[in-house]
């Protein structure tokens, strides 16, 4: 390890990361694996310099899982509004976003293809938080507010792995993480600003995205230095926000664990009969939970509570 | 900017023997393995050679992780395709007709070499022209269904296609293209599919047949010559080769006749052309003889002189941190217009295309899920 | 006539069961009739949909042929999913 501190990306000038964009290129390791960025986007430097805020800045990864290119749109007219295409391995990805919005436009062309790529894993379409070495594993369900209450966890002491992504590595039957900024959507945004004011750090905010208003929240320092620490299953919660509701949590039978486990995932169909053990045997021993909330406090609290409970019993 | 495929150490490693030794590959090779294996679909069958030669072990992590990553894709792949051909097999037990497997479903069929690491997404059968209405009908029955075409495309499909517009099924995320023939009836290339029905063979899954081997490889090489979208396809090759090491083995009657039954068919020019590049490019070995004979049937010395260079840019792959070749984009381009003269007249083309210019293609880039 | 999927995966979970199918590479959740008739199969000797009643007419406590018609509608689902193949009768029953 180097004796002297690594510079984060929020620490050394944009144009230095703008010079790595549009050279060598950028890269990021967000646990399970290694990001590559090229973009001729200058936009884009600020806009990744705010949103990975906390990884180093001068990564040399020596493999690369994913090269990803960002690359202006060459105009016909120069008075059309400037396009931006994403790039992988030479093949165009989607189709093209307007300039401003190079962030959206690589950070869902990165979990697309992290969900196409990855497929030695077992990819749950779900947020995971850990701490002291388990995991908490909330699928991404409509409604489900997951987004904004991992974010929250992820800024009460809970270390955020992954806001979309449970990975588990199916050999090893442990959690990785796949550490990417947040990606909070309308009232969620106002929401975490509130609930973390000196902590959340938030990149630009993309008005009128088919969501609405889209803006990445950065990981913590913590979570990008412990990127690369693996987590046991811990237990699983299925959240649901409703407005106005007080905080309940009620335990949740081991076969509708596993339906919103396997039936959410991104590749569960492709892990075959490895995939089927390790879903069954995480519905069978870990606990899981049904939240329902509307104060992010009140439900911070309770999920603490059950927490305790769960590790003493444990003896961790 | 197009890349040499004799540069790639991973093609020479698929048929390599004895193994190739992965000791010596750096980090960056398998960088550029991974990355345009990938981008041709042959990621999975490097994967699988890896496996075949004990050498798994010498795969750093990165690499191994992308190769174990595409080697559980092509195994869910495959493992969907021989589901569902078994659950169209049950549907089409009635029908009373020889029914036949092609390409990938056939090799899997009979246990070739080039059976593992596919990526299929279509399965391809073969019945009799005279079944083939029957045969939809108990598709039908069974829960594959056509898409909703327009009149313009019924009418493509009906009367100047070789097959029936892709079925569809809830439970199976495979394309069922049931095809009658190899090649349109209308067209300059005619090709009697009852030549074809003579010479079929017992597969290894009951109720299905594959075509005699002399047939397959001339199919892949027709397929490949005639295909609207032949860029990159340099698996094709791989497969040609792997067919023509396979039957070449084990099959005594696979040279002998070759280039007479493909001057039968009318793919005299394809066989020449898919030969040329898998000797090239995969060392293929011919005997002698077969080369003897294909050089008598081999275009003309003018004609070689575009043709080849052109079909060698459309397979060739494209440097992955480049965007596109102009070059291929243009070679596409002619062997497109090439494609659609081969299926239909002029006269019927141009609307055609028209038409299909209207609607949108099917590999547009794919819309930025949320 | 039925037999069992190769490579078929049956687990308790709570209440219910889980099952995975190696041939259709698709997991379902069952219940406990359809478990309880994939346990009357065998994956090499087959059994007509009959000789299951039977085998099941005592532990259900229901007459075989009520039974039978119950089982009707299951078989063709339990097929169509991977979980149970269906050789073609030789003879009628």
């Amino acid at each position: 390890m180097a004796s002297a501190p690594v510079p984060r990306l929020c620490e050394v000038p944009v144009s230095e990361v703008f010079q790595r964009l549009s050279g060598a290129g950028l890269d990021l390791c967000v646990g399970a694996l290694n990001v590559r960025v090229h973009s001729n986007v200058r936009s884009l430097a600020e806009q990744v310099q705010a949103a990975y805020g906390q990884f180093p800045a001068r990564h040399r990864a020596p493999w690369i899982d994913l090269h990803l290119n960002v690359v202006l749109r060459r105009q016909l007219h120069r008075w059309w509004k400037p396009q931006v295409d994403l790039w992988h391995d030479g093949r165009l990805l989607f189709e093209p976003f307007p300039a401003e919005a190079a962030l959206p436009l690589l950070e869902w062309g990165m979990n697309w293809l992290i969900a196409r790529t990855r497929n030695d894993l077992l990819l749950f379409h779900a947020a995971v938080v850990e701490r002291q070495g388990l995991a908490m594993v909330m699928p991404a369900l409509p409604g489900s507010g997951k987004s904004t209450l991992s974010a929250a966890l992820g800024l009460s002491g809970w270390r955020l792995m992954s806001d979309e992504f449970g990975a588990l590595d199916l050999g090893e039957r442990r959690f990785r993480a796949v550490l990417k900024p947040a990606a909070l959507k309308n009232e969620s945004i106002a929401v975490i600003r509130k609930f973390a004011p000196e902590q959340a750090r938030f990149g630009p905010s993309f008005p009128g995205t088919r969501k609405g208003t889209v803006a990445h929240l950065a990981a913590s320092a913590e979570a990008v230095d412990r990127v690369h620490e693996t987590a046991a299953p811990g237990c699983v919660l299925l959240p649901r926000w409703k407005a106005g509701s007080p905080t309940t949590i009620e335990p949740v039978a081991p076969t509708m664990t596993f339906s919103k486990l396997a039936f959410n995932a991104f590749n569960y169909a492709v892990t075959g009969a490895e995939g089927f053990e390790a879903v069954a045997e995480i519905s069978r021993s870990a606990k899981a939970w049904q939240l329902v909330y509307s104060d992010l406090d009140e439900a911070i609290r309770v999920l603490d509570a059950r927490w305790h409970g769960l590790i003493e019993p444990n003896g961790v | 900017m197009l890349l040499d495929p004799l540069d790639a150490r991973w093609l020479a490693m698929l048929t390599a023997s004895p193994p190739a030794d992965l000791n010596g590959w750096s980090l960056e090779d398998w960088q550029r393995c991974v990355r345009v294996a990938r981008r041709l679909r042959l990621l999975a069958r490097v994967a699988h050679a890896v496996k075949r030669q004990g050498a798994w072990p010498m795969v750093p992590a990165g690499p191994a992780r992308q190769l174990q990553a595409e080697h559980e894709l092509s195994a869910w792949r495959s493992d969907k395709l021989r589901w569902a051909l078994d659950r169209v097999g049950g549907a089409l037990q009635g029908a009373g007709c020889p029914r036949v497997l092609l390409k990938g479903a056939a090799y899997m069929a009979q246990g070739l070499w080039i059976a593992a690491g596919r990526l299929p997404s279509d399965a391809d059968i073969l019945v009799p022209q005279g079944a083939l209405a029957r045969c939809q009908a108990l598709l039908g029955e069974a829960g594959w269904r056509e898409p909703e075409l327009d009149a313009h495309d019924q009418r493509y499909y009906r009367e100047w296609s070789h097959e029936v517009p892709p079925m569809h099924h809830d439970l199976h995320p495979v394309e069922l293209d049931l095809h009658h023939n190899i090649l349109p009836p209308v067209g300059r290339h005619r090709v009697d599919a009852g030549l074809l029905f003579a010479r079929l063979e017992p597969s290894g899954w009951p109720g299905w047949q594959v075509l005699h081997p002399q047939d397959q490889l001339l199919h892949s090489v027709c397929h490949l010559a005639y295909d609207a979208e032949p860029r990159e396809r340099l698996r094709d090759i791989v497969d040609a080769d792997g067919l023509m090491r396979e039957f070449g083995r084990t099959r005594a009657d696979f040279w002998p006749g070759l280039v007479a039954r493909a001057r039968e068919l009318g793919l005299t020019e394809p066989l020449w052309l898919v030969v040329t590049l898998a000797r090239r490019w995969m060392r293929t070995p011919v005997p002698e003889p077969v080369l003897v004979e294909l050089s008598a049937v081999a275009p003309s010395a003018w004609r070689r002189a575009w043709l080849l260079p052109l079909w060698q840019r459309l397979l060739a792959p494209v440097d992955p941190d480049r965007r596109g070749d102009w070059r291929q984009d243009l070679a596409a381009f002619v062997a497109l217009v090439r494609y659609h003269r081969n299926r239909m007249p002029l006269r019927l083309l141009v609307p055609h295309l028209l038409h299909k210019a209207r609607r949108p293609p099917a590999d547009a880039p794919v819309k930025a899920l949320e | 006539m039925y037999l069992r999927a190769p490579g078929l995966r049956v687990l308790p979970l709570g209440e219910g069961w889980v099952a995975y199918s190696g041939l259709s590479r698709e997991s379902h959740l069952l219940n406990d009739e359809s478990v309880a008739m994939l346990d009357e199969l065998d994956e090499c000797q087959p059994r007509s949909a009959r000789e299951v009643a039977e085998r099941l007419s005592g532990p259900a406590g229901m007459p075989v042929d009520e039974l039978l018609a119950i089982m009707a509608d299951a078989w063709p689902s339990l097929v169509e999913v991977g979980l149970v193949r269906e050789l073609p009768m030789a003879h009628a029953t």
